[in-house]
């Protein structure tokens, strides 16, 4: 043993010695040690252990740490006496707990039992509760449901024990194809058990086919009754984990959380028995379908298409099924409740008259002779009469058959679409492109040749979060971590989480401070992130180690993320306002903040883009910063500025308008970006592939869903980005009074509303990739399509005859302004390659006002309804007119720059007849809403829509001043667009929520 | 999220020096590993490697309250991790080395497990186990530096960052920590 002292020298020696080549270390210790044999013997042999090859000690101990504590975890349980059960064998793990076969030892009989987890049991109320719904639930006395023996409490442990059922589950029975017999027979057996459950006042709220198991003899039992309510918060954060590590390989897998859920409980609303309908509904629906009736490659797709989505029918899946069966089925999900079969018996009731018929009709089946049958079995799911042929075996063979052949036919299907989500949010950023510009996607098929080749040309993309407000998140370099910041009650906060467990650590709470621009170091060890204070704007870069540490504060002034040279040494970054106002620059510094050059200045019109969603990006070559700049507003493009001198190149055309954030490629064959350009069918950014340096576009992602901000691994295979998509209604709310809304229908829209004079609502939804323009009663009778054909059809508006409407049409190469007959015939085109939108027609009919976006910024304009020459009206810029109902007054937003990087968003009121501004308000306004504006019947006031903790309502300033007042009082949900009647009586609006979420892109090449 | 009251306190109080914490803190944090372990190794089944630190992350995450907890409590809590897995390694091989010498009946242990412990490492664990011991009363930075990395999982930053040392004192160490053990075990 040496002592702590020679150790010391040992230890210098040692690293001294292997600083020096091999051959002269001999010699250096020969003298270091001056005659000290035993010191320099013992400083070679250290050498010498270390100079032999090997692996020693580099695999951690780990893995067969982690082995060994779940060895301990199940092993000894095995054998072991708890009260009179012996433990046979570990039967898995449930929801709530190891599950283990037992034997009763009093009774002599298999059971099942079930191990609470110690966590809840350490929870008193949480046991009690538990007891209390267990003991409900060993009530039920009913064929097809497992018995609860008995709730135990020994050793410490609690248990409860349970009928064993030998057999399988319903959804690995389901992998085999079932008959239509077994469907019907198995259907009942589970409405039978739903029954007399919700009679006993039991609701399940987990029905699920993993929770009905098929014993030998055909009984079905359902597991679990009531004990899914224990679960449910344990669940809620098991399930990110589960999506993002199945979501990777085996996205099917994933959903079977979130598929049976029924609308209110994806809503989070309170359950009753009618939630289990819907998802038996579900149960039954797969069954014959072979498909759950709602699927989506995320989770959110999955809630999505259960609260807005038709299940299709068995016929487009090519399935035979009676259609009394598919009537039954849809009727057990009608996504409003009401609608539903009220009762499990109802459902039981005509399930079993539909197979009494079946068994009717196949009887007189086989009484006709074999020859006198029809060919096959049913062509049509409407005849459903005499083309069953239940009971009989060698039919039955057929559809087994039959069954197997879906699979093939149903693989299109599953692997449809992403749901196309209602567009999005436009950053209110650059707040006139508000404006929905839809243009249809032709001229870019001829790339789709080319795809594969090229980087994403074949993506996978899996939602990472769940907490549906992330504003902003990267990837680190390696993978391995996501970053992001995520809004709650208006205040902000960064997590950190580990990709592999989708755990979250938080970074920096919640603060009223915007969290922006995160960023990975080159070698993935430190995190930057920008503050900005909420009140002043101002912006601060820190930097904090990812494994934890204090922030450290590394410059001010920053309005974009930044990126870092090769060598990790140096970082650029977009600075708004500097070097004078009406500059803006991009600028190079070491990681510290120090050494700071603008590598790039650029003069207005010119712009760098200061955003946290754009940013630029220094090339894996070190010599091009790559970075986002708008040339002729609302126009840019991306280029790449020279490091050595700032040259400029040109990367991408110059018709983007929205510019987001761009990477480089490791092997610097291209860029990925997220911008959104006028050619595109979607106005929200999408995520780009530019060669380099050929320059050829491409865009990877194809829907609705706007992406804003971009990270990429250092492998180039991942991108990481966040999506905004949006659920909405169209909703009727008498006097604007919030308690008394009634929902009209699902709309995917910010496409605009309006309502004629006699009531009815016109208003512009996606459908199949268009937007197009419908009329509908408000009740919602009476539903038509006014326009279908070339382009997109946005933001109608209705004269105040009831005769036109206006409207803007989004075509791939123009956005203008067009008139059509209220029933949609006749239009006229008003004006021409003006970039126009935002029409509105003047209190006398005479006039169509609106924005006109073409070069040099919004302008408010006027046509005259009947044609003519446009005029303009307003030399600011201005966006979203409406004239008051006196005709006196046009109110407009108006973007008033302050400085460069800060422009207050205003509402101005204007004279009609041209002059300037009289009076501006300032107001609350969020970018996560569509600006809409509309005067009061007395033209003595403008109405707006503001959001408030992720809830927004309509507010009233009256143009004499004084404070602005509520006018709904909404408690939910954000309004997209709304319109009052004239006579302010009536209000329509879609209302929606929109969900932010990390979404990270894999290339699948 | 439930969490055991207290498990922040107790990192909190370790990391000011209470030694008692550390004792509280252990059974905790080694149910939770227990648990999350296995749910690990089925997510392997379906394809999934283990990561240590992803582990003791999750583990982090589930016993802490983020918002009581300062951020560096999560280093020391990768610091803690690494001492129990270091205990359930020995403990294991102790009872793998009874059992031998008992001569009882292997088939009643996994094999597929010891198995994989008795080759994997290629190493004597109790030796080992001995000889970090005997490294710790010379040089405690030392020992502690592999047991961050050899039982913890931890790379060379990681453990810089766990025990506020530099990177480069840290692989200084980790190498001839390495060739003193290996001596001593060879």
């Amino acid at each position: 043993m040496v002592t702590i002292e020679r150790w010391q020298q040992v230890k210098k020696l040692f690293h001294s010695a292997l600083e020096r080549e091999p051959h002269e270390r001999e010699s250096f210790l020969r003298a270091a040690c001056a005659g000290n044999d035993s010191l320099r013997e013992e400083v070679l042999s250290l050498i010498a252990s270390h100079e032999e090859r090997g692996s020693f000690l580099d695999a951690p101990a780990y893995e067969v740490a982690a082995e060994l504590l779940v060895e301990e975890e199940t092993a000894p349980m095995k054998d072991r006496f708890i009260a009179h059960y012996r433990i046979l064998e570990w039967l898995g793990r449930g929801g709530m707990g190891e599950v283990y076969l037992a034997e009763d030892t009093k009774l002599d009989r298999k059971v099942a039992i079930k191990f609470l987890p110690a966590r809840w049991t350490e929870d008193a109320e949480q046991l009690a509760r538990f007891k209390r719904e267990a003991r409900a639930a060993s009530a039920l006395n009913h064929p097809n449901i497992v018995t609860i023996y008995d709730t135990v409490e020994a050793d410490g442990l609690h248990f409860i024990v349970t009928e064993f059922i030998e057999g399988e589950t319903l959804r690995q029975r389901m992998q085999m194809g079932l008959t239509l017999e077994r469907v019907l027979d198995i259907s009942i057996q589970i409405a039978s058990a739903l029954s007399a459950a919700h009679e006993a006042g039991i609701i399940h709220r987990d029905i699920k086919p993993e929770n009905i198991m098929l014993r030998r003899d055909g009984l079905v039992k359902v597991l679990d009754f009531g004990l899914a309510k224990l679960v449910e918060k344990q669940e809620e954060l098991n399930l990110e984990g589960s999506t993002k590590l199945l979501g990777n390989t085996h996205p099917g897998l994933v959903m079977g959380t979130v598929q049976y859920m029924s609308p209110e409980q994806a809503r989070g609303l309170a359950v009753d028995a009618r939630t289990d309908i819907w998802s038996l509904g579900c149960v039954m629906y797969e069954m014959v379908a072979r498909r759950a009736p709602f699927e989506g490659q995320t989770m959110t797709d999955v809630l999505a298409a259960i609260l807005e989505h038709e299940p299709p029918t068995f016929s487009s899946l090519v399935m035979d099924a009676p259609a009394q069966l598919e009537w039954i089925i849809r009727k057990t999900l009608r996504k409003d409740r009401d609608e539903r079969f009220q009762t499990a018996r109802e459902v039981l009731g005509d399930l079993k008259s539909l197979k009494e018929e079946l068994e009717f009709e196949a009887r007189l089946e086989a009484s006709v002779t074999p020859d006198a049958r029809p060919a096959s079995v049913s062509s049509s799911s409407a005849e459903r009469n005499g083309k069953l042929h239940v009971g009989n075996p060698s039919l039955e063979t057929r559809q087994i058959a039959a069954a197997s052949t879906y699979t093939s036919l149903q693989a299109p299907a599953r692997t449809i679409k992403k749901r196309r989500f209602p567009l999005l949010v436009l950053a209110g950023l650059l707040a006139f492109v508000v404006v929905a510009v839809l243009v249809a996607a032709a001229g870019y098929k001829f790339l789709w040749t080319k795809k594969a080749a090229m980087p994403f040309g074949r993506i996978n993309i899996t939602q990472l979060t769940t907490t549906r407000n992330v504003i902003h998140s990267a990837i680190s370099p390696d993978g391995n971590y996501l970053v992001y910041s995520m809004s709650d009650r208006e205040q902000q906060s960064l997590w950190l989480r580990q990709v592999s467990t989708a755990n979250d650590t938080l970074i920096v709470p919640p603060s009223d401070a915007g969290i922006w621009g995160v960023t990975f170091s080159r070698d993935g060890k430190d995190l930057y992130y920008i503050l900005r204070t909420r009140a002043e704007g101002h912006t601060t870069l820190y930097r904090i180690p990812v494994l934890g540490g204090t922030p450290v504060k590394v410059l001010a002034n920053i309005d974009s993320p930044v990126t870092f040279s090769p060598d990790g040494k140096q970082m650029a970054f977009v600075r708004g306002g500097f070097p004078t106002r009406e500059e803006s620059a991009l600028i190079i510094s070491d990681t510290n903040g120090g050494s700071e050059r603008a590598l790039a200045v650029r003069k207005r019109p010119l712009r760098f883009y200061p955003i946290y969603f754009a940013g630029a990006s220094w090339s894996p070559d070190g010599e091009w910063i790559a970075c986002a700049m708008f040339t002729s507003p609302p126009f840019g493009g991306f280029f790449a500025f020279r490091v050595k001198d700032g040259a400029e190149k040109r990367l991408t055309p110059l018709n983007f308008t929205q510019l987001g954030h761009i990477e480089w490629l490791r092997d610097m064959s291209g860029l990925v970006f997220v911008g959104s350009d006028l050619l595109t069918p979607s106005l929200p950014g999408q995520v780009w592939f530019v060669s380099y340096p050929g320059g050829e576009l491409r865009r990877i992602t194809n829907d609705l869903i706007n992406y804003r901000g971009l990270s990429i691994t250092a492998d180039a295979k991942r991108l990481v980005t966040s999506s905004v998509s949006e659920f909405a209604n169209l909703w009727s709310v008498p006097q604007g009074d919030a308690n008394r809304a009634r929902q009209i229908i699902p709309i995917r829209s910010r496409g605009g509303v309006a309502l004629t004079p006699d009531g009815r609502v016109v208003y512009s939804t996606e459908t199949g990739g268009t937007w197009d323009i419908w009329i509908v009663n408000q009740d919602g009778s009476n539903r038509k399509q006014l326009t279908g054909g070339a382009g997109h059809s946005l933001e109608p508006a209705v004269s105040p005859d009831g005769r036109y409407i206006a409207f803007t049409l989004a075509q791939p190469t123009s956005v203008d302004i067009w008139r059509m007959n209220i029933d949609g015939s006749n239009p006229v085109q008003l004006t021409k390659d003006m970039y126009a939108f935002n029409a509105t027609f003047s209190p006398d009919g005479r006039w169509i006002v609106f924005t006109s976006g073409a070069r040099g910024g919004p302008k408010v304009a006027r046509v005259p309804v009947e044609g003519g020459a446009p005029v303009r009206l307003f030399d600011k810029p201005a966006y979203r007119p409406v004239i008051s109902p006196d005709g006196r007054w046009i109110a407009a937003f108006y973007n008033e720059a302050q400085s460069q990087t800060d422009v207050v968003r205003k509402i101005a009121v204007f004279p009609f007849d041209g002059g300037d501004i009289v009076k501006t308000f300032q107001f609350d306004g969020n970018s996560t809403t569509r600006d809409v504006l509309q005067w009061t019947p007395d033209s003595r006031a403008v109405l707006y829509n503001q959001m408030n903790d992720n809830v927004s309502n309509i507010w009233k300033q009256s143009i004499d001043g004084g404070p602005p007042a509520k006018v709904t009082d909404f408690k939910e949900s954000l309004i997209n667009d709304f319109s009052f009647s004239r006579d302010g009586r009536t209000l329509v609006c879609t209302r929606g929520t929109v969900i932010r979420e990390a979404v990270m892109i894999t290339d699948l090449k | 999220m439930e969490r055991p009251e207290g498990v922040t306190q107790l990192l909190v109080d370790w990391s000011n020096g209470d030694a008692a914490a550390l004792d509280k803190l252990m059974p905790v944090v080694y149910d939770e590993l227990r648990r999350l372990a296995s749910s690990y190794l089925k997510r392997e089944r379906a394809g999934h490697t283990l990561q240590p630190t992803a582990l003791v992350n999750e583990a982090y995450l589930k016993l802490v309250d983020q918002r009581k907890a300062r951020w560096q409590n999560r280093a020391q809590f990768f610091g803690v991790a690494a001492q129990l897995m270091r205990r359930i390694l020995v403990d294991h091989a102790r009872v793998r080395q009874a059992q031998k010498r008992g001569g009882s009946d292997q088939q009643q242990l996994s094999l597929s497990h010891a198995d994989r412990i008795a080759e994997k490492p290629d190493i004597d664990l109790l030796a080992l186990h001995e000889a970090l011991n005997d490294l710790a009363l010379i040089d405690e930075q030392q020992a502690r530096i592999v047991e961050l990395r050899f039982f913890g999982g931890l790379t060379i930053e990681e453990t810089a960052e766990v025990l506020e040392i530099s990177h480069a004192t840290v692989e200084r160490d980790w190498t001839l920590a390495r060739a003193w053990l290996r001596r001593e075990l060879s």
